[in-house]
């Protein structure tokens, strides 16, 4: 039996083997712009862990003998209108941030998986009732509809991030649904349906896993956003409630103050477009090393339906 | 044989021509005025203004039965319905309407569900050898599948190297992604991975294709072996005629959705009675460089017509060479012709194709010289 193999493909085969991972490992090696954004994205986590630690005063603590002071070795960033150093506030904002942008994201993300797999995999009325409605959502820009949202549900911790999930999860759906379309066509699917596998089989092991790679750029990509929308729901009172040092609220109150003690909004500010440009390059990068043919592609449109 | 169980009154003129008599041994497959047809994905617009909406008859009433332990070949040009008939049988594209009996059993009416134990009777092995493995899993998971997908106890099953080993593949193969495989050897992992349940019928669509010619007579010899082995039963699909000839006892030939010949393979190679299956034969590569072939476009005039709006009365009669008006108004029915042969021909008695001639008629070339 053995005779009628086909004898001269084994080398060729083997030498294939190894490639495909240090490809990746070597573009991820060359790309500076991959390097900064997973530094600014690690600083991030460890600041917001470790805001115990590193921030030199409770965020709450008031020094009222320095209200709105500037620099100084006291309050390396200054001190706000009621004593409190802004460094230490803005520390402690990476907490919130942090725990407004990974929840909603992941939110957003498992909400728009579920509804692009059932879309893209059952198609025709089903697909048309989810399009309507991510279009709907689309059709207002993400804070406009945080803030309607929010007027509905009330500001708190928790509203926040649902809003900000509800505004973010159609674009994960558009993706999803795309490359399901795009992952069923092909004819191991029907393989594996005519071998008898169960829906979720289908979904968890052979569909999934050729849908997830772009999910995790999508995911780098959505963090600056979530973070944006909700320092900017903050920034106009709606976010997360006062005592908190949001740095959207930072920002606010920087501004009331902005003729007496110009710094104060500087320091928010600085936090906010590091971490926002930090993402994206991440961002950016992994899109760049998962998949060098997406690259200078906005979106996925190029993986848009190849209906029947 | 009992008439088929569906109550479509259209379709019965059909039956009493179309139900072959198994020759021997018991009918493991039986088909039965199966018709699948495809809606026209059509916009608002076009379904309001358009008074019926178009459909596409891809299989349109064909009816045979599969012998147990017998290699069934379905021959006819792309778009002639084949691969579609088979997803039909598989239940993987529903059925308009018509019956699909595995040992008896009505496979067409199954839910969902219920299709699983049916499955591991039924296998499929799909035309691709390279799509038809998921990409992100190694030949030892594909293969070990169809194992976890039905709960088979531990014991019963196979061992990823006794499946290699039957396909003759050596074991260093399941460690292997499926992109790192030739065609040859992906093939031969479909067919280990169909064959891991041990099931009753497989059919088979274009095994051969994508393989060069080495590789096809290696995979078509490995069929031919484990069938005997395995006293398996086979639907070969496939537009070659040199693979029904080397393999299949009997063949059945499709066009637009319909058969036109069915028999023993011996009757339909050698002595053709339907035009459209002399005309495949006269083209069908034979290793004779001075034999001057046509093409079957050439051979027949104009190409196989869509089945989205198929021709009236005999769905050949534009390209036959032998057409009247007959062939324009009514359907000619399969009519038998004993030693298990059917064919649906209005002037099979009359036509000789030994009268070289006949095959090049003017009526019939006229059009493409």
């Amino acid at each position: 039996m053995t005779t009628l193999l086909d004898p001269g493909s084994p080398p060729v085969v083997a030498d294939r083997q190894r490639r495909p991972r240090s490809v990746l490992l070597y573009r991820a090696r060359h790309s500076p712009t991959l390097m900064i954004g997973v530094s600014v994205t690690l600083g991030l986590v460890l600041t917001a862990v470790l805001a115990p630690v590193v921030s030199p005063y409770q965020p709450d603590h008031q020094d009222l003998y320095n209200i709105l002071s500037g620099f100084s070795s006291k309050h390396l960033l200054g001190t706000d209108e009621l004593g409190r150093d802004l460094l230490s506030r803005v520390i402690y904002g990476a907490r919130i941030a942090m725990a407004v942008a990974v929840p909603a994201v992941l939110l957003a993300m498992a909400a728009g998986l579920i509804i692009g797999l059932i879309a893209g995999y059952f198609g025709g009325g089903t697909d048309q009732v989810a399009i309507v409605g991510m279009d709907a959502v689309q059709a207002f820009p993400a804070v406009i509809l945080a803030l309607a949202l929010l007027a509905v549900l009330g500001p708190s911790l928790r509203n926040v991030v649902i809003v900000i999930a509800v505004a973010l999860a159609p674009g994960y759906a558009r993706v999803v649904r795309a490359m399901t379309l795009a992952a069923k066509q092909n004819q191991y699917v029907e393989a594996e349906l005519s071998l008898g596998v169960s829906t979720t089989r289908l979904t968890a092991y052979h569909l999934l896993p050729n849908i997830a790679p772009p999910l995790f750029i999508l995911i780098a990509m959505d963090m600056p956003s979530a973070i944006a929308i909700e320092a900017g729901l903050a920034f106009l009172g709606l976010g997360v409630p006062p005592p908190s040092p949001d740095w959207g609220a930072l920002l606010a109150d920087g501004f009331t103050y902005v003729l007496i003690s110009p710094w104060a909004i500087l320091a928010a500010s600085l936090a906010l477009i590091v971490v926002t440009v930090g993402f994206t390059m991440l961002g950016e990068a992994l899109r760049d090393v998962l998949d060098p043919k997406l690259s200078g592609v906005r979106g996925v449109s190029r993986l848009m339906p190849r209906a029947r | 044989m009992t008439p088929a169980q569906h109550g479509d009154p259209v379709t019965t003129d059909q039956q009493s021509g179309a139900v072959t008599p198994a020759r021997q041994g018991d009918v493991l497959l039986r088909v039965r005025d199966v018709r699948t047809y495809f809606r026209d994905r059509q916009g608002i617009i076009a379904r309001l203004s358009r008074r019926h909406t178009g459909q596409v008859q891809a299989v349109d009433g064909v009816s045979f039965d599969v012998v147990r332990g017998e290699t069934l070949g379905l021959v006819g040009e792309s778009g002639s319905g084949k691969s579609t008939l088979a997803r039909t049988i598989l239940g993987l594209i529903p059925a308009t309407s018509g019956s699909v009996t595995l040992d008896g059993r009505e496979v067409l009416t199954l839910r969902r569900r219920q299709w699983r134990p049916v499955r591991r009777r039924m296998q499929m092995i799909f035309q691709d050898p390279h799509s038809s493995l998921s990409p992100r899993f190694r030949v030892s998971f594909l293969l070990n599948e169809p194992y976890v997908v039905h709960h088979v106890p531990q014991q019963e099953r196979s061992t990823v190297d006794e499946l290699l080993e039957m396909v003759g593949l050596s074991d260093e193969q399941a460690d292997k992604y499926p992109h790192e495989l030739s065609g040859g050897q992906a093939r031969r992992v479909s067919i280990a991975r169909a064959l891991a349940l041990h099931p009753d019928l497989l059919l088979a669509d274009e095994p051969t294709a994508g393989l060069d010619v080495s590789a096809a007579a290696s995979i078509l010899n490995l069929m031919k072996d484990l069938a005997r082995r395995l006293g398996l039963t086979y639907v070969l699909i496939t537009h070659d005629l040199n693979v029904v000839g080397y393999c299949a006892d009997r063949i059945a030939v499709m066009y637009v959705g319909q058969l036109v010949e069915l028999g023993p393979a011996e009757l339909i190679l050698g002595r053709p009675k339907h035009p459209y299956t002399h005309a495949l034969l006269s083209c069908a590569p034979v290793p004779d460089p001075h034999l001057n072939q046509g093409h079957l476009d050439n051979v027949l005039g104009g190409e196989i017509p869509s089945p989205h709006d198929p021709p009236s009365g005999c769905r050949f009669h534009p390209r036959c060479a032998y057409a009247d008006g007959l062939c324009e108004e009514q359907v000619p029915e399969l009519e038998e012709l004993g030693g298990g042969e059917l064919v649906a021909c209005h002037h099979w008695r009359h036509i000789d194709f030994d009268d070289a001639a006949a095959v090049l008629q003017p009526q019939a070339r006229s059009g493409t010289t």
